[in-house]
């Protein structure tokens, strides 16, 4: 106990109060406790459920595709009740709270997922146990850039293996989401439903009823992410490790423009994901005929742009002036794809280059519906779905069937996914961390002269 | 930060462990709180892995996959695993593991029914405390799935405290600490203290047990569990012994092994596997005076009969038997490791079945 004592005592920040410490402590206890040995052979298991490959038999069962997975090892659980098994996504989010506590079981975990054991052949990562081919959002690659970055601050110098090997098992992922789930070519993502369980109109992993497709501004927005932390990730190696990483860093930059590009550009339908109109993100319902609409369910979905916003070092030009001559080459040659975003070519008032999905004005047009208590802002946090559909609910037609979305703050009422979690109202504490995340980094480039005003729900009423 | 110049002795085995000098993440809390329902037990033909394994069914039948307990602790390749079991002399069965819905079960899909706090952890898991609030009155199983039935999506969720079993504070805190001496030896403190207003009836029931991995392929080697006399020394066997030992408590134990019923049994008793797997049977349950006999809750189910076989054993149940008075805690303290060369009354024998050894990424 007392030795439980000291530990906590010498990473509790001296700025808490007795009872914030306690609380502390005990929901890192949670997390601690929460481990859970997993174990699940595929090989094995699809061979007692019938299926028998080397005969040229496959049965018809869940999960057939992962054959070469074999867990067998100690893994961070999203809830050892509710939720036993691991959740991609769930476990980035889990390593960073415990790198406080223990920062090389974070690692080893974030590893764990990369390792062949794991990773698909093709490249993708195991969702969860009940579809591994689900798509989670790719926060991996974030979390691997956290911990390392908080492991270097912790002992003075980093784990240049740890990233190297991450680095080159998220490549492959990232390959694996340009090849699958870019349904045109065109850098506009899809991905299902994205964790987000009913966040949209439709299930967004089924077939749609309208039939067509999906062009998902967070899934798009999430690859841009993507792409920026590699690129970070790459300017790191490349300048503690090996020059020969500038080459990857260009590839990430390029394909962070591209991508950033697309979302502003009209595709096949004719419809942008930014509106110009509303100053909002939306996802685009893309119908057989080629014809689009948007969806117009100011969501999450919507402010997820916002997430892909990537501080570069200050001295990125005198350190990497092949990356700084090429990317200045690229802006030049691709005038429209800057125009819209910020790049780090420029340090800001703030002292930091940046690069972000957002420009200045678009960011203030998205913290208007962000910043407003009428709309996203509670008073504990970012909700998920604006609270504007209370009373407007938005109402989809297709097929003699309306598709209603609205504002359910407590338990979902739709069955989606279970009818356990619910994204049309609750504030998801994980998506806080990746907004305050996104907003301090503007912050970094911007500086004291960017301001915006905060609709308080008094005032507009 | 209160960064000292001396770093604290958790933070040693930290890097100790890190470094390989001592394994001091080999045990922890990594028994699962459910392994029913999980799609790796489900052999159904529908794939509805929340009916094909419930709640009920995991008190008798085995799980290929992993295992769940109370306030559980296990190595890190899940051969030997250690939880609590308690019954209040009341609930038909013997609280095992945290009841909860089932998806379909509940109005907003699964919902674990149980009050539980995991109150402290050290990364190495050299100190760690969990508490259970176990009501003195029979456990509402029937009720709380009767009225969530009942409730639509547009409803609240129908709870355990909505019941009124915790009035009057008529319940126990069961706390389970565990503390490292070494990485491979585990002091457990078990402490009941009744929060109600008159004298009940609880009994503790520390539990050792191995993960079945014996029973899925042929000339797998079965672990053993034995109860040594009281009084003799445990002989370290090779370095396949691990003990359990009583290292004080304020009531008496009895000690208490079973064996695990087979397929065959299963199968005569209709419950229809579509793989073979092996029963866990009651056997090892404190009640065999006629008039406690507990039986599968208000459900359909076979009621086995308890085996005991002294020999060869998967199980061991330390039985500790109490009145517990208002506000008083009653301890009770077990000692789990190897290599003890105090007074020990079970030790177990690990296999060394082909089970690929745990491995590092990187």
């Amino acid at each position: 106990m007392s030795e439980a004592d000291a530990f906590y005592a010498a990473i509790t920040p001296d700025t808490l109060t007795r009872d914030e410490a306690n609380v502390m402590r005990q929901a890192l206890a949670g997390m601690l406790w929460s481990k859970q040995y997993f174990y699940y052979d595929l090989a094995e298991w699809l061979r007692e459920h019938g299926d028998k490959p080397e005969d040229g038999v496959r049965a018809n069962v869940r999960n057939k595709d992962w054959f070469h997975l074999y867990n067998a090892d100690v893994i961070s659980m999203p809830d050892k009740w509710e939720y036993p098994w691991y959740a991609v996504w769930d476990l980035a989010f889990h390593t960073v709270p415990l790198s406080l506590v223990d920062v090389d079981f974070a690692k080893d975990q974030l590893q764990l997922f990369l390792g062949h054991h794991y990773l698909h052949p093709n490249g993708q990562m195991p969702a969860y146990e009940w579809n591994f081919s689900d798509v989670n959002p790719p926060v991996h690659p974030w979390a691997v850039w956290t911990v390392y970055s908080y492991d270097k601050q912790l002992r003075g110098r980093g784990d240049l293996a740890f990233l190297k090997f991450c680095f080159e098992k998220l490549s492959l992922n990232f390959t694996w989401w340009v090849n699958r789930k870019d349904v045109d070519g065109n850098n506009v993502f899809a991905g299902g439903f994205l964790g987000l369980d009913n966040i949209g109109v439709f299930d967004r992993s089924s077939t749609l009823p309208t039939g067509g497709n999906l062009e998902q501004s967070d899934g798009t927005a999430w690859m841009a992410f993507f792409a920026s932390v590699m690129l970070q990730i790459a300017v790191e190696l490349a300048m503690e490790d090996d020059a020969h990483y500038e080459a990857m860093a260009l590839k990430y930059f390029e394909h962070f423009l591209w991508i950033a590009s697309a979302m502003d550009n009209p595709s096949h339908t004719g419809i942008k994901l930014w509106d110009h109109y509303d100053g909002i993100y939306y996802d685009v319902l893309r119908f057989p005929d080629g014809n689009g609409v948007p969806l117009k369910v100011r969501s999450l979905v919507g402010l997820l742009p916002l997430a892909a916003t990537t501080v570069l070092p200050a001295n990125l030009r005198e350190r990497l002036p092949r990356f700084f001559d090429e990317a200045q080459w690229f802006l030049e040659r691709h005038p429209h794809t800057a125009a819209v975003l910020t790049v780090p070519l420029n340090v800001g008032a703030g002292g930091s280059r940046i690069l972000s999905l957002v420009n200045p004005d678009k960011l203030r047009r998205i913290l208007g519906y962000m910043l407003d208590e009428t709309e996203f802002l509670s008073p504990y946090g970012i909700r998920s779905l604006s609270r504007y559909h209370a009373d407007h609910p938005y109402v989809f037609s297709a097929g003699g069937q309306e598709y209603a979305v609205r504002y359910v703050p407590g338990d979902s009422d739709t069955g989606m996914f279970g009818g356990n979690s619910n994204w049309r109202g609750p504030i998801w504490m994980p998506m806080q961390l990746m907004l305050i995340r996104a907003l301090v980094n503007q912050y970094a480039h911007l500086g004291n002269d960017f301001t915006v005003e905060r609709l308080s729900a008094r005032a507009v009423s | 930060m209160n960064q000292t110049s001396e770093p604290s002795a958790e933070h040693i085995r930290l890097q100790d462990d890190r470094e390989g000098r001592a394994a001091w993440k080999k045990w922890g809390p990594y028994l699962s709180e459910r392994q029913w329902g999980t799609v790796r037990e489900d052999y159904s033909s529908n794939g509805d892995a929340w009916n094909y394994f419930s709640h009920d069914n995991a008190q008798y039948r085995a799980y290929r996959w992993g295992e769940d307990g109370l306030a559980g602790i296990s190595d890190n390749r899940q051969l030997l695993c250690f939880a609590v079991a308690l019954w209040n002399g009341r609930d038909p069965i013997l609280k095992e593991r945290l009841f909860g819905l089932s998806n379909s079960e509940g109005n907003h899909g699964e919902d674990v029914k149980e009050y539980y706090f995991y109150l402290d952890s050290t990364p190495t898991h050299s100190y760690m405390k969990y508490l259970y609030k176990y009501p003195h009155a029979e456990y509402p199983y029937v009720q709380i799935i009767e009225a969530n039935k009942a409730r639509d999506k547009h409803a609240e969720e129908y709870e355990l405290l909505d019941t009124g079993i915790f009035d009057e504070d008529r319940y126990f805190d069961v706390f389970v600490e565990y503390a490292k001496v070494e990485p491979e030896d585990v002091l457990i403190q078990i402490t009941v203290r009744n929060r109600g207003p008159e004298p009940a009836e609880i009994h503790v029931l520390p539990t050792l047990w191995f993960r079945n991995t014996w029973s899925w392929r042929q000339k797998e080697e079965k672990p053993e569990l034995k109860v040594l006399a009281a009084g003799t020394t445990c002989e370290p066997l090779a370095r396949s012994i691990v003990s359990l030992e009583n290292d004080f408590s304020t009531a008496t134990p009895q000690s208490i092994c079973c064996s695990l019923k087979t397929k065959r049994t299963l199968s005569e008793h209709s419950i229809s596997p579509t793989h073979s797997r092996i029963a866990r049977t009651a056997s090892f349950r404190p009640w065999s005076t006629e008039t406690r006999t507990p039986s599968t809750p208000n459900r359909a189910g076979p009621k086995l009969p308890p085996t005991i076989d002294s020999q060869c054993q998967r199980r061991d149940g330390r039985w500790f038997d109490c009145d517990s008075p208002t506000n008083r805690p009653t301890s009770c303290g077990l000692r789990l490791g190897r290599h003890s060369t105090r007074r020990s009354r079970t030790a177990c024998r690990k296999p060394t079945h082909s089970m690929r050894r745990s491995r590092q990424t990187r």
